[in-house]
């Protein structure tokens, strides 16, 4: 897995591309805390890259969200791919994250 | 029927992915991801508890492949093989609650489920002292 960042009207955004699972999720959250203790207010995870992911993703992205909330740090995912959208659904994460379709869709609604 | 045998280590999940792609019919190449989420969820299972127990137990999975008709269905059949502690993933998993909120929710949990969502049929047997775990997989209604 490939992690790359950006940053739009005050929105850090991590682009992630390739498969998060039990051997890439590591990065992940390694990545993700790094990112959360340099005091970012807003942070978006764009998935339009990622084509796989797996339960350890699952976890990484859990563990991300519930770290974000006890930092009062807004955290939101866009353009999920149809794998990673169906794991989201079965696991019923499509209704406790903050999901949108685009990055633009997913700007517009945390500036 | 294919083959491939591995140590109970995560670095050899590559080689399990490659091996399944290679053994996925054309008309099921659709479903990749979902077979290779299946056999990751059991081999992470058999790495982190089949073995703990007695180390010296050689610590090695094997995975095969194979096209079976069920019920008149074609299917893709995985099964997943271990010489560890007996365990049925299927009725020992607890079930996950996925309605509670991020706050509520526990880590982990949800590997077994997500199997038990992507497949029409599963199989647990104890077997000559292994554990023998198959999944059928059919196509999407509307790649049909």
């Amino acid at each position: 897995m490939n992690i790359s960042f950006e940053e739009k009207d005050g929105i850090l955004i991590f682009n992630l591309e390739g498969r998060m699972d039990a051997i890439t999720v590591s990065l992940f959250e390694e990545t993700f805390r790094t990112k959360l203790d340099e005091n970012a207010s807003k942070l978006l995870i764009n998935l339009v890259g990622l084509e796989y992911i797996s339960s350890a993703g699952l976890r990484g992205i859990l563990i991300a969200e519930k770290a974000s909330r006890a930092k009062k740090v807004t955290l939101a995912f866009c353009s999920l791919q149809n794998m990673v959208a169906e794991v989201f659904k079965i696991s019923g994460f499509n209704t406790i994250l903050k999901i949108y379709a685009t990055q633009e869709d997913a700007i517009i609604a945390l500036a | 029927m294919l083959r491939i045998k591995i140590p109970t280590q995560l670095v050899y999940l590559p080689d399990v992915n490659v091996f399944i792609n290679k053994a996925l019919p054309d008309e099921f190449k659709c479903i990749s991801p979902q077979v290779e989420l299946a056999v990751e969820e059991l081999l992470v299972n058999v790495f982190s508890y089949a073995y703990k127990d007695n180390m010296e137990k050689l610590s090695e999975a094997e995975v095969t492949c194979r096209m079976v008709d069920f019920d008149d269905t074609p299917c893709f059949c995985l099964a997943v093989l271990d010489w560890g502690q007996p365990f049925n993933p299927f009725s020992e998993a607890p079930v996950p609650d996925t309605e509670l909120d991020a706050d509520e929710r526990p880590i982990g949990g949800l590997g077994i489920f997500l199997i038990k969502s992507m497949v029409a049929h599963y199989s647990y047997s104890y077997l000559n002292k292994s554990n023998f775990i198959e999944l059928y997989f059919t196509l999407p209604t509307d790649s049909k």
